[in-house]
């Protein structure tokens, strides 16, 4: 497990592991390791057919320690924290998430968060990448704001699946059953303190775990063993972006640049080139990006983010894609489902070329005997998410508790 | 020495017409002469136009006032570089009392020791002052003289058009880059790349190359940083010499002029020019927020309470102010406000005034050069040690100068025999170390140590004077930073990236609200363009409007 020195700035440090790498090392058969941030992950802990089966029929546990996370405070958090996302956060109750893109000046995605308000006056934010520089620029203007970069003082671990409550319930952690999905609730269990929010990460009915560093380990292998029972098992990265694909969800990095590391601003995209439309709340008081968002939407779009069904078996992720002769995009992301038995991918394409059910062909490099040949596949274009589990929404024990 | 310095007083509320009407088609922040110019190009057009000024009298820091009993000054600008002959026609001007008792005013360089140079409209006067000290630098002189003022020539068209946005893709802004090259297809191959070179160049470079006469490059040299927190090895100084000499070319000879009564007096024109194309003046109403509704400008409120409204709000305070404080950086996207923070904005001048006795007997000067403009500057490396103390909040003991004697031209601001002297003085840094509070006797005592050397009867003859620091420029006329141009003029906050990059066009992230002042191109300096330009812009905008809801 890391330690983290007070004088160490995120930047100065090498790779790290995670505050669950004692636990997550126990379980990883193939030793298969990749790094995520600043940090080492599991790619693979033993087979990635079984992680796959677990999250979708059972249970996965992830490490997402890598995760960013920003605290707000302060009495002007609250006005922060809405001129900084796209979404309304007004009426963001305490204990509730919600999810939103973040903008720059020309309305281009920098990144998403996920944004909990902790309390009154005090959220957390998680972001796929680091951004102190611009939720500083943001601040000008708010007194009374304080933002800290959390990374290394929160662990996260989430449990996916139709049994993730009910291996948590096992594990002893009571009251998650009363859990909606967004909302969160703060627990001391055997002397630990822990945050249980639930949400519908992967498609699943799903939960995260906040911990401090040092109880990581102990409630990961407490969670682990009390589980096993429900299948429930560790997944690695691998497994998770095929379920994050079947889910949908959009990745700064992959399926968009962000804006603040496009070269080219014309490669960026606005929230509604990537289908976030119900993201953007116009109508609400200022925030950043709103005025070029408004232009944008009467402009309308460069691009749009697509589902493509794809014919044969490989993945197709960075092939471009055809209608006819004509050059109309390219796919970001692409996996084998298992559970649909197709190639899915998500794809940018050309707005005039993303209606459903349009038949488009993406071009891949095959190769008979090391010789490359480029040779066409079809591929209709679906509606996102190609699939989510009916659990995750799930209302598992009716009222507050 | 005696010591009779005291604090202003401001005249009575000058003639503000006050109304109970509340909305208006266009307000006009700041009663400045860029907000007067604006006001009065938009009232002509037919808008109802209410300009809101925060002190007692309308002017910004073209004012004049008591300096003590029988004594006047133009307390902060003395000189104009020429209003625009455009605005002079278009406002008129002369009808509406804009007389000057003095224009062309030649720039005399004393070096202390007797030696003079005079640099005036008359090219032979000129060259037989330097021939005294160098015969080559008289016959250097005519050739590089001439290229300065048709290079400024060339930079005086830029002025005066929108500047083309970096990232324009309107007509406009094809249209203004046309125009641009247009201008520059006139140069010669060696030409154009000499003017190029004349944009970027630090000034005492260009001087040390082209002259050897210590005094002369002085004499250039301060013409080339009077204004800016720059030195003359700072690079792109000489934009700035060209930019002063631009309003002294061919077209106007209303260039270093002062105005009969001061500037004031200039103030006053504008101000007439304004009411009589109907434009109201409300002195006394600081402006203590800009509305915005619904992502629009909307009103203003006033610091003492009221609110006026309108679709149209020019603001001819600097950027920072406008941006920062009036419409406030919630309402701002975070990388526009970042780039707002970065406009560099502190000013290195300050003013002293003094009210004399007798006449001043400056070394070597014949009484007619009393009537010039003086520039205590006797060499390049003079300017950069005043400076070097000033980049670290010092206070150097022998400044920049540029000293007026209004009172031989203008008998109504001393008594007779008596006279007001106006001096310029530069690299007084804006944050000082020690602060003001303790500083101030330090900067009097060395500026009049510095002035008494050139003017050895000086301290003799001094019944009473007054100063302002850069901070109290700021404090007095609303000039943040104290400074002259509303913003550093530099080539990095010039032409296409002034007031921001981006932005240049006088207008403003926040529909219906645009800015007027120096702090957009291009930039100060008592010329009006920067008001000029922005009404242009403000009604092109809106006939384009008007012309798509008909």
């Amino acid at each position: 497990m890391t330690s983290s020195h007070p004088d160490r700035r995120p930047w100065m440090a090498g790779i790290k592991a995670t505050p669950f790498h004692g636990a997550a090392a126990e379980s990883s058969l193939v030793n298969s390791w990749t790094q995520w941030g600043d940090y080492t992950v599991a790619d693979v802990y033993s087979r990635v057919e079984d992680e796959y089966d677990a999250i979708r029929h059972h249970g996965g546990i992830c490490d997402l320690s890598p995760s960013i996370k920003y605290r707000i405070k302060g009495q002007d958090a609250s006005a922060f924290v809405d001129r900084l996302l796209t979404r309304d956060t007004t009426t963001l109750d305490v204990d509730q998430s919600l999810f939103s893109p973040f903008c720059n000046d020309d309305g281009n995605v920098i990144d998403f968060a996920v944004v909990h308000r902790l309390d009154q006056s005090e959220y957390a934010l998680v972001t796929t990448y680091r951004h102190l520089p611009w939720f500083r620029d943001n601040s000008a203007g708010y007194a009374n704001v304080t933002i800290d970069d959390v990374t290394d003082e929160i662990a996260i671990m989430s449990l996916h699946g139709v049994v993730s409550c009910g291996a948590l319930l096992l594990a002893g952690i009571k009251d998650v059953e009363t859990l909606k999905p967004n909302q969160a609730i703060n627990v001391r269990f055997k002397k630990i303190d822990m945050r249980i929010a639930r949400n519908r990460g992967l498609g699943e009915l799903s939960y995260q775990l906040w911990l401090k560093p040092d109880d990581a380990v102990p409630v990961w292998q407490r969670v682990h063993r009390a589980a096993k029972q429900l299948d429930v098992r560790p997944v690695g990265l691998t497994a998770r972006d095929v379920c994050r694909i079947e889910a949908g969800h959009v990745t700064p990095g992959k399926d968009f640049v962000g804006a603040a590391a496009a070269r080219f601003p014309r490669h960026a995209r606005t929230p509604f080139e990537l289908g976030l439309d119900h993201c953007v709340d116009l109508d609400k008081d200022h925030f950043n990006g709103r005025r070029a968002l408004v232009e944008c939407r009467e402009r309308g779009l460069r691009t749009q983010l697509v589902g493509l069904s794809v014919g044969g078996v490989t993945p197709v992720t960075g092939a471009r894609v055809f209608a006819g002769d004509q050059l109309v995009g390219s796919v970001t992301s692409s996996a084998w489902s298992p559970l649909l038995q197709h190639v899915i991918a998500l794809a940018s394409v050309a707005p005039d070329h993303g209606n459903i059910d349009r038949v488009l062909e993406v071009e891949i490099l095959e190769y008979d005997d090391l010789q490359p040949r480029l040779s066409r596949r079809g591929a209709n274009v679906v509606s996102r998410p190609f699939y989510v589990s009916p659990a995750r929404n799930a209302l598992i024990k009716g009222g507050s508790g | 020495m005696k010591k009779p310095w005291f604090g202003q007083k401001d005249p009575p509320v000058t003639a503000a017409q006050l109304s109970s009407k509340r909305q208006f088609d266009a307000i006009v922040i700041g009663g400045g002469h860029n907000g007067l110019v604006c006001a009065s190009y938009l009232a002509r057009s037919g808008m109802d136009v209410l300009v809101l000024e925060a002190r007692a009298v309308v002017g910004g820091a073209a004012v004049t006032q008591e300096l003590t009993d029988a004594f006047q000054v133009s307390t902060c600008a003395h000189i104009t570089q020429g209003l625009h002959p455009n605005i002079v026609r278009d406002l008129k001007l002369a009808k509406h009392g804009l007389h000057y008792v003095v224009r062309d005013m030649t720039s005399i360089a004393p070096d202390g020791e007797g030696n003079i140079i005079r640099l005036g409209t008359d090219l032979r006067k000129t060259q037989s002052s330097i021939q005294s000290l160098s015969q080559t630098d008289a016959e250097a002189f005519p050739r590089f003289y001439e290229r300065l003022l048709s290079y400024s020539e060339l930079l005086g068209q830029f002025l005066i058009s929108e500047p083309p946005r970096l990232s324009g893709v309107a007509v406009a802004d094809t249209a203004s880059w046309t125009s641009v090259t247009k201008s520059m297809r006139k140069l010669s191959v060696e030409q154009e790349s000499e003017f190029l070179r004349y944009l970027i160049a630090a000034s005492g470079d260009m001087l040390d190359e082209i002259f050897e006469t210590d005094l002369l490059k002085g004499l250039l040299a301060a013409e080339s940083v009077l204004g800016i927190a720059a030195g003359p090895r700072s690079p792109n100084s000489m934009l700035n010499l060209l930019y002063r000499l631009s309003g002294r070319t061919s077209r106007s000879h209303e260039a270093l002029a002062v105005p009969h009564g001061g500037m004031a007096a200039l103030a006053a024109a504008l101000a007439k020019a304004a009411e009589a194309n109907g434009a109201i003046i409300r002195t006394d109403s600081a402006v203590a927020s800009i509305e915005i509704k619904d992502g629009r400008a909307h009103g203003v409120e006033l610091a003492e309470g009221g609110r006026f409204t309108a679709d149209l709000i020019v603001s001819n305070t600097d950027p920072k102010t406008t941006f920062l404080d009036l419409v406030g950086a919630q309402h701002l996207d975070a990388g526009f406000v970042k780039q707002v923070h970065a406009i560099r904005m502190e000013g290195v001048t300050a003013k002293l005034n003094l009210a004399l006795e007798a006449v001043p007997n400056f070394t070597g000067m014949e009484t007619a050069d009393l009537g010039g403009r003086i520039l205590i500057c006797p060499s390049v490396d003079y300017a950069e040690r005043a400076l070097a103390p000033a980049k670290y909040g010092e206070i150097p003991r022998q400044p920049v100068m540029e000293i007026t004697i209004p009172s031989i031209h203008d008998l109504s601001l001393a008594p007779l025999g008596q006279h007001v002297l106006s001096a310029v003085v530069q690299y007084i840094p804006y944050d000082v170390d020690g602060g003001w509070e303790k500083r101030k006797d330090a900067f009097i005592q060395y500026t009049i140590d510095a002035l008494a050397y050139y003017a050895p009867n000086l301290k003799d003859i001094i019944i009473a004077g007054d100063i302002l620091t850069p901070v109290d420029i700021e404090t007095r006329f609303g000039l943040r930073g104290g400074h002259w141009h509303h913003g550093e003029l530099a080539l990095d906050q010039f032409g296409s990236l002034r007031a921001l990059a981006g932005s240049s066009s006088y207008e403003t992230p926040i529909p219906g609200l645009f800015l007027c002042g120096a702090g957009t191109h291009p930039g100060g300096g008592l010329t009006g363009i920067a008001g000029m330009n922005a009404a242009q812009h403000i009604m092109t905008k809106a006939k384009a409007s008007a012309g798509e809801q008909a």
